[in-house]
């Protein structure tokens, strides 16, 4: 136990009181009580390692702040999440730097929990007698990475929505339980509207709780027994945590909010496209902290893999939590503990190599701002009969693209099928179904107003060209996302690369002058030369 | 410890405490800053307007309202309400077409047209209006509300709410 020298008396006090501070003070005692709290006596030598705690302490703060203002804005339900975060970032005043400071300070919390770790675990300050002051840090860091993890669904859009799914996938592979696991966690049999309403408990309820009590029991536990100090004690006396180190504290506080506010200003927090669940082209990745885990599973496969999914965190976790009864003599410099600093280093060696080989292999998320032919194709459809019948200037709805969309896929197929059903017997149906390929690109060109991205002008080339790959091609090839890719036709997505306008004029009308084992029929006496022409100039221009 | 060596351990310890609370003012300044504007700005910001269709002038009885229902769009944060407004359209003599709101101003029910009497009549505390708007009785504080309209080539009005 370390002596804890200089008693309360000897040091000054922390504020010299002016007359409202000591009236206060007179009916309060809060004087004393702010002594007692900033009257640490703290070891010579105590440096810039030491202000990483506060650090931590104050990003957290930050989190609660920022969190609550976001509550009042956020939606935590499918229908009205992603557009809830959107308004958060181009509606709210000042939202894009709350929305930033949320999203980016948990990045900065992270960074500052680890590296907090890694300073105690090379001071040695987990040693006797603050075994169950590092307990609690470990159960901090967790709680952390929860609060990570929670957070990252709630934006509801494709990198969550997907990462979500890959995570209660990991779940399932714990040995015995893993199913009910992933269950509990999901609310259900898919990740949906249940998983997304009780992360979001767990982010605004559970996990904060939890945090409140951890980090009292840690501040309690500091002050018990004082902090470590240097790895060598120094000559000297002690000095008062205030101001002497809460200068130190203070100024570093100052550069990581600094940094933090340049990130939130400048950064503009992702938000990808709206969480799409029949969209099985997505490329999941997690956050980058959750990377090196991620890129494990590369290298563990069949019934190897719950032991990258479960086994090594959890080994991760064990070791952390009985490091101080494994090393507990009471030396502390790093080079007289050669194991737990030459695991430790082999250990962030090995996390930093797996979150840059993930870094490396993260496909770039789809441009957002281009609209494909299947887009163009239905936005063509809804701005043509039957779809006017009702969406029309002063009819019975409102002109689509002009208000917000808030339906999902599902109804709006529905819709497409059976027009009638939002009001039945009230009105006349429109005449004429659309077949599965226009509902489709119905469907693309619904994902880009919800997505808000403005409509491109076209040419009446294009545009009839998008109509025809939107409609029928994208029954069999697959473009920009698009399409069924049934029959092993070919993605056209790059088809200028491979072949000319006049050669793919030839193929469309008659693929058998070509090939006499073509699989593709011919489509000569199905479209206007017109139409064939079309499609082949603009297929010849998808570099 | 001399004298000295106390004043200028006082004098430096005065400034960190100086420079302490400055920093940490100026960050909770910073952060409340951004959360009290953004909890704030909601309130104060103005609903946007826009132009209606309405019908044609061509269907309109001089000096006879015609009450139309006209769908619009109030984006309130990430959500667009859609509220189903009726408004009085009246041309007058000189061809001019006026719309009328049809909320009363004494404490907002509908007001309907009474044609035999020519009056706007509130069913909820009897306030009257003439076919101006103007208060011809009862309650209301104020005329009826008015918005502006405009007419373009093919006799379509519109009108701004």
């Amino acid at each position: 136990m370390e002596t804890r020298g200089n008693s309360v008396k000897d040091v000054p006090e922390p504020h010299a009181r002016g007359r409202v501070s000591q009236w206060c003070h007179d009916r309060t005692g809060y004087q004393t009580a702010l002594k007692v709290l900033l009257d640490e006596p703290l070891p010579s030598g105590t440096g810039w390692w030491f202000t990483l705690g506060s650090i931590l302490l104050a990003l957290i703060s930050i989190q609660f702040v920022t969190g609550f203002v976001l509550m009042m804005y956020y939606v935590p339900t499918p229908a009205y999440a992603y557009d809830s975060v959107q308004y958060i970032m181009h509606g709210l005043t000042f939202g894009h730097i709350l929305r930033g400071l949320h999203f980016y300070g948990a990045s900065f919390i992270v960074i500052a929990a680890v590296v907090h770790m890694l300073r105690v675990i090379f001071f040695g300050s987990y040693k006797q007698p603050r075994e169950v002051t590092w307990l609690s840090g470990v159960f901090l860091l967790l709680l952390i990475l929860g609060f990570a993890l929670t957070g990252y669904l709630l934006p509801w859009d494709q990198r969550a929505y997907w990462a979500t799914v890959v995570t209660t996938n990991i779940a399932k592979t714990a040995p015995f339980a893993g199913s009910y696991v992933s269950a509990l966690m999901k609310g259900g049999p898919d990740v949906g509207a249940m998983t997304l309403s009780r992360w979001y408990a767990m982010h605004v309820i559970l996990l904060p709780a939890g945090l409140v009590a951890f980090i009292l029991l840690h501040l309690f536990l500091m002050r018990r027994h004082g902090i470590s100090g240097p790895v060598r004690p120094r000559a000297g006396r002690m000095h008062p945590f205030y101001p002497d180190h809460a200068i130190k504290d203070t100024l570093g506080v100052a550069a990581v909010f600094a940094a933090l506010f340049c990130f939130a200003v400048y950064g503009h927090a992702t938000l990808a496209a709206p969480a799409n669940p029949a969209d099985a082209s997505y490329v999941p990745r997690p956050e980058w902290y959750f990377l090196s885990l991620f890129q494990m599973l590369k290298y563990f496969h069949g019934a190897l893999e719950p032991v990258a999914t479960i086994g090594i965190p959890t080994l991760v976790v064990v070791v952390l939590l009985l490091l101080p009864f494994f090393d507990r003599k009471p030396e502390r410099r790093p080079l007289k503990r050669p194991v737990v600093i030459g695991v430790t280093v082999l250990a962030i060696g090995a996390v930093a190599t797996l979150t840059s080989l993930g870094l490396r292999d993260t496909p770039t998320e789809p441009a957002l701002a281009t609209w494909s032919p299947a887009a163009i194709a239905g936005q063509t459809i809804a701005a043509s009969s039957p779809c006017t019948s009702c969406h029309t200037d002063g009819g019975a709805a409102a002109v689509l693209g002009t208000a917000k969309l808030t339906h999902d896929d599902f109804w709006i197929k529905g819709h497409l099928s059976d027009p009638e059903m939002i009001a039945p017997g009230l009105r006349t149906p429109p005449a004429g179904a659309l077949n599965t390929l226009q509902v489709n690109a119905v469907l693309a060109y619904a994902k880009k107003l919800r997505e808000d991205i403005p409509p491109p002008t076209v040419d009446a080339q294009t545009r009839e060209a998008s109509v025809v790959l939107g409609t029928r091609c994208m029954g069999c090839h697959t473009l920009a996302g698009d399409g069924l890719a049934s029959n092993g036709a070919p993605d056209l997505s790059h088809e200028g690369t491979k072949r000319t306008a006049d050669w793919m004029h030839k193929w469309i009308t008659d693929p058998g002058s070509i090939d006499e084992n073509a699989m593709m029929p011919a489509f000569g006496g199905v479209l206007t030369d017109q139409q064939i022409k079309d499609v082949a100039n603009y297929l010849a221009t998808l570099k | 410890m001399s004298e000295q060596n106390q004043d200028n351990g006082i004098d430096r310890r005065g400034l960190f405490r100086w420079v302490i609370n400055g920093v940490t003012g100026a960050i909770g300044a910073v952060v409340a800053v951004v959360a009290g504007v953004a909890i704030a700005a909601p309130s104060f910001k103005k609903d946007s307007t826009q132009w209606l269709p309405a019908g044609r002038v061509l269907g309109l009885q001089p000096q006879n309202p015609k009450p139309v229902t006209l769908r619009v769009v109030h984006k309130q944060g990430y959500y667009e309400a859609v509220d189903h407004e009726v408004v009085f359209l009246v041309r007058g003599t000189d061809n001019e077409v006026r719309a009328i709101s049809s909320v009363c101003t004494h404490l907002g029910c509908h007001v309907h047209w009474d044609p035999e009497a020519r009056l706007f009549q509130c069913p909820c505390h009897g306030g009257q209006y003439d076919i101006t708007g103007k208060v011809i009785g009862g309650p209301p504080p104020r005329p009826l509300a008015t918005y502006a309209t405009r007419t373009d080539s093919s006799n379509q009005i519109f009108i701004e709410l």
